[in-house]
């Protein structure tokens, strides 16, 4: 059973209201524009959202991953963009540094996404062809890089930004404060399109060790934890994308009318909504009890990889099936689904493809 | 599948116009929202737009299965261009060849078979979609004329089209009986295209509104007969799906060839991509169902070409084709990862422009009604 305890409880019903006042007014024009909201994610950023799981020591809320989990759920069901921008301020660029970086670090740049900054994270595609763009060299123990990366979550915002390099020995995870030299290109892509994804072109930047928060010989640990932790984050995300879906469509076959009645009264379109439903049903277990595991420090990684995998493909089904209960209307951007659906493919590709999450899987099952 | 060499060689023909002239630009129309104008004028060279009609009639004299080869293989490199000709070819053309008399084929039927007239067909309402007999435009007779009141939407080349054939009941409370056919021309006074859709996909076509308001019309603009209406648009749609089934397996086929040039192509995590079993199952799913798919729309092409009854198949081979192309449009874009995502590689396009062959022209819902009624019996 899911529990959530008071302060939780509060949260969600907080991030319910912003999300029902403030973003849904905007949410389908900024995915039109592919326009970042910058004045929502600052207003996100004054109730404590964007530094969320960031110590209270460090100017953060200091809460825990079950109230990520509900917050990014809850934005999801409204704009599943502004709930991306959020999760990856916590989840992918303070979580590493919480975890990762020096004392120095932590101060620095924790203290930065506390008071608002944005942080971005470079996400590799694992494609050769992607890969090729970079090129590095080390000069007297100084690591200096140029090229250009495909995806940076959040980059179009972010100050600064954790990317991986590669070298000889294996990769470093180093953050790059962004500088006037970089230049950023905006993609076209399917869904997501408000979350400021970018691809990155800089010319050569140095690297000095105090930025490098893993190195060669624990760096790909240290990969794969923030992977399992993103794992729990971005599964509440395509959670509430299915149930925006789901909702959508449930509250159209009520008012649709064909053949003299209400089409929910039809068993095809109640097959539809059953599978959606079950899903999604299945989908609250699997995230609440992970993030409840990673709350408790157990192990989760396992149950995490699963979520991921089932929750991310759940919003998918939901996405077109939601577009199939509406019809023609489904196709059209007066309605929303046709945009949880490219959202949810979206969702389920970054930072790891269920290609990725299978190969992952089976190693820890075997 | 092994086709005949006249197949093969009109295959060849209608690959080699879409690889070398519509592929080019498929990225640009769907971005644009750009309406194919200089396709149009070439499938007209190329005699691509009544395939099926006789020579003279303006048509290539062909048959129903080049029709769907025609269409899938345009359908491979762009959806919005396949669904013009899909509704120009069984929506337009169609109902007048079959359902005209003389008269309306030269008039109507001969321009738009020979492309200088863009042909579409109005049936879908706001409030009819599944439901055609909820019809509530009403054409009534008042001396000796019709005079037509209402509003179609979601109609396929509706705000470009010259010639229209749509649906009217003389009294909304008849059904189906009330039912009739009608031909409008653009510029009629009373009619006007409404509003553009704004769609997920095959933003290259336009998908309109049509308004009625008092439009006058003479007699000698019904099609078939008074209270026939229903049957010339089950006889249209019927054909219609072989058409969409076409394209739905022509885009999925879209998807199955990108998605192996990418395998092919490329090495993930330092693995040469085709070597690894989670993508060769991948691809050889998508490849079983997109052949499976093109056997039940060949077999229902040849069925009609025979005047064999292809209601049941050719409902099944819609819903089949749509059902697995979406599915291989979800995966292709997931054997590219986030690559697949920009509009760089054409799989998110491809998936987009799928997933109104799931709705288009009755819905997999619908096309599951109409086989098990022919299955099971009324």
């Amino acid at each position: 059973m899911i529990q959530f305890n008071d302060e939780q409880k509060m949260i969600q019903n907080e991030v319910r209201k912003f999300a029902q006042s403030e973003l849904e007014p905007i949410t389908s024009e900024i995915d039109k524009k592919s326009t970042f909201p910058a004045d929502i994610v600052k207003k996100l950023s004054e109730l404590g959202l964007s530094s969320l799981i960031i110590p209270e020591k460090y100017g953060g809320a200091d809460l825990d991953t079950t109230s990520l989990c509900i917050a990014v759920e809850e934005l999801a069901k409204v704009s599943a963009s502004v709930s991306l921008i959020l999760a990856v301020n916590n989840c992918l660029v303070a979580y590493p540094i919480m975890k990762y970086g020096s004392e120095q670090t932590k101060e620095q740049y924790l203290g930065q996404l506390s008071k608002g900054d944005m942080g971005g994270y470079v996400v590799e595609t694992g494609f050769e062809s992607s890969e090729r763009k970079i090129e590095h060299e080390e000069k007297q123990g100084v690591i200096s890089i140029a090229g250009s990366f495909d995806f940076v979550l959040n980059g179009e915002a972010a100050k600064f930004i954790i990317l991986p390099v590669k070298t000889e020995n294996g990769r470093i995870l180093y953050i790059h404060d962004k500088n006037p030299e970089d230049s950023l290109s905006k993609h076209r892509i399917l869904g997501m399109r408000a979350a400021g994804i970018v691809g990155l072109k800089f010319r050569s930047i140095s690297l000095p060790n105090d930025k490098c928060l893993a190195v060669p010989q624990e760096s790909e640990q240290v990969f794969q934890d923030i992977q399992n932790y993103s794992d729990i984050i971005f599964s509440a995300i395509s959670l509430g994308i299915a149930e925006a879906a789901y909702d959508a469509a449930l509250n159209y076959s009520k008012e649709r009318r064909q053949f003299g009645r209400a089409i929910c009264e039809f068993p095809m379109v109640q097959e539809m909504l059953i599978n959606m439903k079950t899903k999604i049903t299945a989908s609250r277990f699997l995230v609440y009890d992970t993030a409840a595991k990673a709350d408790m420090e157990q192990e989760y990684s396992l149950n995490g990889h699963i979520a991921r995998l089932f929750v991310s493909k759940t919003a998918v089904s939901c996405g077109l099936d939601a577009i199939q209960v509406h019809g023609g209307y489904g196709y059209i951007k007066e309605y929303p689904v046709e945009r949880h659906m490219r959202d949810a493919k979206t969702m389920q590709l970054l930072n790891a493809t269920p290609v990725d999450l299978e190969s992952v899987l089976a190693k820890e099952l075997l | 599948m092994i086709l005949d060499e006249k197949h093969k060689e009109f295959r060849k023909m209608v690959k080699e116009f879409a690889d070398k002239e519509v592929a080019l630009r498929a990225k640009e129309l769907d971005m644009n929202s750009e309406f194919p104008w200089d396709f149009i004028k070439r499938m007209a060279e190329l005699e691509l737009l009544a395939l099926y009609v006789p020579k003279e009639y303006g048509g290539a004299g062909l048959d129903v299965l080049s029709y769907a080869i025609a269409v899938e293989e345009i359908g491979r490199v762009c959806g919005s261009t396949g669904i013009f000709l899909a509704a120009h070819s069984s929506l337009g053309v169609y109902p007048v060849y079959h359902s005209g008399t003389e008269e309306q084929k030269q008039k109507y039927l001969i321009p738009m078979a020979r492309g200088e007239k863009i042909g579409s067909f109005g049936l879908t309402e706001p409030n009819a979609g599944s439901d055609a007999a909820g019809t509530q435009t009403t054409a009534k007779l008042v001396g000796d004329k019709y005079i037509v009141n209402g509003t179609k939407r979601f109609i396929t080349s509706g705000g470009v089209a010259d010639i229209i054939v749509f649906t009217a009941t003389k009294d909304p409370s008849l059904g189906y009986a009330g039912i009739s056919a009608f031909i409008v021309e653009k510029g009629t006074p009373g009619f006007s295209p409404g509003k553009e859709e704004d769609k997920l996909g095959l933003r290259g076509s336009i998908t309109s509104e049509l308004v009625f308001e008092d439009c006058a019309l003479p007699k000698d603009n019904l099609l078939g007969k008074e209270g026939e209406g229903f049957k010339v648009f089950m006889g249209t749609l019927d054909g219609g799906r072989i058409s969409i089934g076409a394209l739905a397996l022509g885009i999925a086929q879209g998807a199955l060839d990108a998605s192996v040039k990418f395998v092919k192509e490329n090495k993930k995590s330092g693995r040469l991509m085709k070597k690894m079993q989670s993508i060769q199952s991948r691809i050889a799913e998508m490849a079983t169902e997109v052949e499976a798919a093109r056997l039940l729309i060949y077999q229902a092409a040849m069925l009609k070409d025979n005047d064999l009854p292809f209601t049941k198949e050719s409902a099944m081979a819609k819903y089949y084709a749509s059902t697995i192309g979406t599915k291989a449009c979800d995966m292709a874009i997931t054997i590219h990862g986030m690559l697949g995502l920009t509009n760089e590689y054409p799989v998110e396009r491809f998936l987009r422009d799928e997933k109104l062959m799931e709705i288009g022209e009755g819905t997999s819902e619908i096309q599951k009604i109409v086989i098990a009624r022919e299955i099971l019996g009324k």
